[in-house]
């Protein structure tokens, strides 16, 4: 059984979403670092409005609230001594199984009140990610990909972005591909290709999944001449609420997985992680690929943060559809259908 | 959207219509709504700055063809408003839903007005713009983080001159004001020749006294006329209420004298006391005009302000006022 509310989590005045969305949403897997990320110092991050440590413990990466229960302070000020996590402000010492395993002011005989744990989190580890359920048991699992890096295949992190968008908008425009011949005009988007052909979108239990062909500018560089159009297919498959693996795969064989996961920090903002794999060019140099997706991250970063109305609106009433919609139409129908009202409340 | 009873029919300046050549994309906000402001073959467009397929912001497209398209998908919209083109689906019309939200355009002294509701009349009067006798002079926008009936009531407010423009427009040795009369109409306020000390009214470097004229024409619109023998100097004052936080202030200043002193030297001169203003128009509490003549102090020196807020009562102006 779910806890009926995580809104007892929340600083009052850092509540942004309304308390309902934000329980849905806390009854999935999200994720809150690279697992590469989480090294000798605590991480602080921010999940659904909650604020959240990241560390390392002696049995694997541990996903607490970011506050100590003596007097409230951010554990993540404080420091790593080897697998214990040290709290900045006295100096209680936290196992990664929330434990308190220590207490500097008081006799090392006196026992440890019980009530001085850390509220722990599930995660796990998948796709090089960090993943956690602020809400268990979880509503669905992370998404089913094939785990990287996938034999033979080159695999990449993209540093994480914030966008100042709700993570929908972001999943949204990952997904939308009548933008791409205008959005994406300086990189692989081709300007006389702005006709999209009908499309079918296949309904999954656990989401989405379409398939496009496009005729795409095609280069792994900013510097690689633009000439050459390749009739690329999309294949997207997108598992609700925020995750999509996108498959770009050129006529030749060569393969390009995207997966783009947004992280609703809060109703407002967005932690995008994003891994590339590939299985050709694998002995190249990552840097010229990563720097060619951010740049186009960057071109529809700034679209998608001037939207408006900021959150993505649910009623299908609220905004004009075409054809070519058919994947926002249905992703926003299966949004509307987890019990998402896009009511926040910033 | 702020829905101020009187401001949604009033008309607001948007842009300075000579700076928008023809393919001229902007973005303009007004009473919290985001604006697009753009020049196309048939003239200057304002309309709400949405896409309605996906709310993506039109301002960051561009003119082609005499319509502006969408950054985000390349909708296509016509001067009139109409999405005439989309070109996902080139043989698709259209959905008639698929149309911007378009505001009335007025251009008058090279700015470009727009209404967000039935508009009450027409843009307050200026008529120096038109005088050949008048050298007209445009200056600002000035951006204020105060809201407008504070704007306009320094604007309206001769009292400050001494300390705020000490050496420019007023002198501490001689802050004592003479009485005048102010009058509330029904189209306005109205303080006629005010008399004040000014060290260099004219700038040839003597002090003299003038007499000041003020008056009130819009809620967020005012003017003075400085007058010393024969010679004039006009200045409007147009707030633009741009959201619950910010005001943009336009102005003109108008003479009938000094033809021969360059425009950039009397626009930097009235930047600089603009300056002086800023700070204190930004620090006054509270940021809403108090219209309770009780919730504040007034001297006989405020006759305008009183006039103005009593105005503004009658008229039932809601933002900016408590």
């Amino acid at each position: 059984m779910n806890d009926p509310t995580i809104a007892g989590l929340v600083r009052p005045a850092e509540a942004t979403f309304a308390a309902a969305d934000r329980d849905v949403l806390a009854s999935y897997w999200h994720p809150v670092a690279y697992a590469s990320e989480v090294a000798e110092m605590p991480l602080a991050r921010r999940l659904l409005d909650v604020r959240l440590v990241v560390f390392r413990g002696e049995e694997g990466i541990c996903v607490a609230r970011d506050l100590c229960a003596h007097r409230g302070a951010s554990l993540s000020r404080g420091s790593m001594d080897g697998t214990t996590l040290v709290c900045a402000y006295h100096g209680f010492r936290y196992s990664g199984t929330g434990a308190c395993t220590g207490v500097p002011s008081q006799d090392p005989s006196v026992p440890i009140s019980r009530k001085l744990h850390l509220q722990t989190f599930p995660a796990v580890v998948a796709q090089g990610l960090v993943w956690t359920c602020l809400r268990p048991p979880a509503a669905a699992p992370p998404p089913s990909w094939p785990g990287l890096p996938l034999p033979g295949w080159q695999t990449m992190e993209m540093p994480a972005s914030t966008w100042k968008a709700a993570a929908p908008r972001q999943v949204e425009n990952f997904n939308d591909v009548a933008h791409l011949s205008f959005v994406h005009r300086g990189s692989f988007g081709n300007p006389s290709a702005p006709r999209i052909h009908e499309y079918r979108v296949d309904e999954h239990a656990d989401g989405l999944e379409f398939t496009l062909r496009y005729p795409q500018v095609d280069r792994d560089t900013l510097a690689q001449s633009p000439e050459v159009i390749s009739d690329m297919t999309y294949v997207y498959r997108l598992t609700l609420p925020f995750s999509t693996l996108l498959s770009i795969i050129a006529p030749d064989g060569r393969i390009l997985n995207v997966y783009d996961v947004a992280t609703p920090e809060t109703a407002r903002q967005s932690r995008v992680h994003m891994l590339l794999s590939r299985n050709y060019s694998t002995g190249d140099p990552t840097a010229p690929a990563i720097e060619f997706q951010s740049y186009v991250n960057n071109e529809d970063r700034p679209v998608v943060e001037d939207q408006y109305p900021e959150d993505l609106p649910l009623d299908l009433r609220e905004e004009v559809h075409t054809s070519a919609d058919r994947m926002s139409i249905s992703y926003r129908r299966r949004l509307a259908a987890l019990g998402l009202t896009g009511a926040w409340v910033a | 959207m702020i829905d101020d009873p009187v401001l949604t029919r009033d008309w607001h300046v948007v842009a300075r219509a000579s700076e928008l050549a023809p393919g001229d994309v902007r973005a303009s906000r007004l009473l919290g709504v985001d604006l697009v402001v753009w020049r196309g073959d048939g003239g200057i467009q304002v309309w709400d700055d949405l896409c309605v397929h996906r709310g993506a912001k039109v301002s960051g497209g561009k003119v082609k063809d005499g319509c502006l398209q969408c950054p985000y998908h390349g909708w296509t919209y016509a001067a009139s408003g109409e999405c005439v083109r989309i070109p996902a689906h080139p043989d698709q019309k259209p959905p008639p839903r698929a149309h911007a939200n378009t505001h009335p355009v007025r251009i008058a002294y090279d700015l470009v007005w727009t209404c967000l509701g039935e508009p009450s009349g027409e843009p307050p009067p200026f008529p120096e713009w038109a005088d050949p006798a008048y050298r007209s002079i445009p200056c600002g926008p000035y951006a204020f983080k105060a809201l407008g009936p504070r704007v306009i009531e320094n604007f309206l407010d001769a009292g400050h001159f001494p300390f705020v423009h000490a050496g420019f427009l007023g002198d501490p040795a001689h802050a004592e004001m003479d009485d005048y009369e102010a009058e509330t109409t029904a189209t306005g306020v109205i303080a006629r020749d005010i008399p004040i000390w000014q060290p260099d009214p004219d700038g040839t470097g003597r002090p003299a006294k003038v007499l000041y004229t003020y008056e009130a024409l819009r809620p967020l619109t005012a003017r003075f006329t400085k007058a010393q023998g024969e010679q004039r100097f006009s200045m409007i004052d147009i707030v633009t209420p741009v959201d619950e936080g910010h005001s943009l202030a336009w102005a003109i200043m108008a003479m009938n004298y000094a033809h021969d002193v360059p425009a950039q030297k009397i626009v930097a001169f009235q930047d600089e006391v603009t300056a002086q203003d800023l700070p204190i128009v930004e620090s006054q509490r509270p940021e809403m005009l108090p219209l309770d003549l009780q919730a504040e102090l007034h001297l006989r020196s405020d006759r305008t302000a009183i006039a103005y807020r009593k105005w503004l009562r009658q008229l039932g102006l809601k933002y900016g006022t408590a």
